[in-house]
């Protein structure tokens, strides 16, 4: 049961970005429009509008940025096509609606699907990790974001190179804060669930 | 810090946040981003936790994280690509994690150079994107991986000062 639910959200997945990704619906932006509409009502109703909204704003500098690049390429004639806003706009909008479609579809798959998997009991583990991984880490990326930006060794220098300096330390801390943080979380999920495995298996005996 | 199993999973997780996380759009449909950084850190912080087939912890960490990284962000259609580009940039960055002086900088430019060849093919099979596109991204993608060997390489040092308490 657990096989065919995760080939059907696999499928969706397959169809919805083979359909609109880079289908035959890619260029149709009412269509894109619409979709982007639908997954939105959808990850609101499974969570909260709240919630929805504030992914929504997530990809906002992503989105601002693809506009610049777009304006900048269409001004440009670009690889002589003169076709860059239309494309810009169609991936303003399949971008977001993309995310939202995923986190939707892919929320449908619980720990215990995992659990329920044909696998041995250490890949079973692995998978859970990630996933529990994943979640924490997205949590803490905009904290350690938030707290290097206000952290004084860091602080950015006049000039350009200060900026680039600023900004290479930045992400040098952000990735190594994130790993240091990730890998105390996952050694203790890991550690929890196989005490909690041996602690069912001698129950069981 | 000796669990490779642990850090490997955490290192995925790592790749693929920190690829999503800052993005600039290219003309072929791609986009550049600092995820290259966390690879080569990735293929070095594993090559200091295993003995035997570095390469390919490194390659999983890459390979799986970035490729993660763009079914998430939508950019589905180059994650086959992605993870063996990457995958290629993350082993050799764990190969050269096992190597001193001149060879440990070979291998990680030939990670580099081993990544770029890989979006170049990928990207001139592709559907709408072909050599045009492929070409339009060769400086990008020379940035990125130019920008992952330093990055990556500083971030490491700055770990093993921090984590191992050694000078890189």
């Amino acid at each position: 049961m657990v096989v065919i639910k995760l080939v059907a959200i696999l499928a969706a997945i397959i169809a919805y970005f083979g359909l609109l990704g880079f289908g035959p619906w890619y260029r149709q932006l009412p269509v894109q429009l619409a979709a982007l509409a639908a997954v939105v009502v959808w990850d609101a109703l499974r969570r909260s509008w709240r919630e929805t909204l504030g992914l929504l704003k997530g990809t906002l500098p992503f989105i601002a940025s693809l506009l610049f690049f777009g304006v900048i390429f269409q001004l440009a004639r670009l690889q002589g096509r003169t076709d860059w806003l239309h494309d810009t706009l169609i991936k303003c909008v399949i971008f977001p609606s993309s995310l939202v479609f995923l986190r939707a579809i892919l929320s449908y798959i619980t720990y215990l699907d995992i659990l329920a998997l044909p696998l041995s009991m250490d890949r079973r583990f692995d998978l859970i990790t990630v996933k529990a991984a994943f979640q924490k880490g997205g949590q803490a990326l905009g904290r350690f974001t938030w707290y290097l930006e206000g952290y004084p060794y860091l602080a950015a220098e006049p000039g350009w190179r200060g900026a680039l300096r600023h900004q290479a330390a930045k992400y040098a801390s952000l990735i190594l804060s994130l790993y240091l943080f990730l890998y105390e979380e996952t050694e203790h999920a890991y550690l929890l669930l196989q005490n909690r495995y041996r602690h069912l298996q001698e129950g069981s005996q | 810090m000796r669990n490779a199993r642990v850090a490997l999973i955490a290192l995925i997780a790592v790749v693929a946040l920190i690829t999503f996380f800052v993005r600039i759009p290219l003309p072929s449909r791609g986009y550049l981003n600092i995820g290259d950084v966390a690879v080569v850190f990735a293929g070095l912080v594993l090559s200091s936790l295993v003995q035997k087939r570095g390469f390919w912890w490194g390659a999983a960490a890459g390979g799986l994280g970035s490729a993660l990284a763009d079914v998430i962000g939508g950019y589905l259609i180059f994650a086959p690509v992605t993870l063996v580009a990457k995958g290629l940039e993350g082993g050799c960055a764990a190969l050269a994690g096992r190597r001193q002086g001149l060879p440990h900088w070979a291998w990680l430019v030939i990670g580099g150079a081993l990544m770029m060849a890989a979006y170049f093919v990928g990207e001139w099979l592709m559907p709408n994107i072909g050599l045009q596109g492929a070409v339009s991204e060769l400086v990008p993608n020379l940035i990125q991986a130019a920008s992952g060997v330093i990055g990556g390489r500083l971030t490491f040092a700055a770990y093993q000062r921090l984590v191992e308490g050694t000078r890189a």
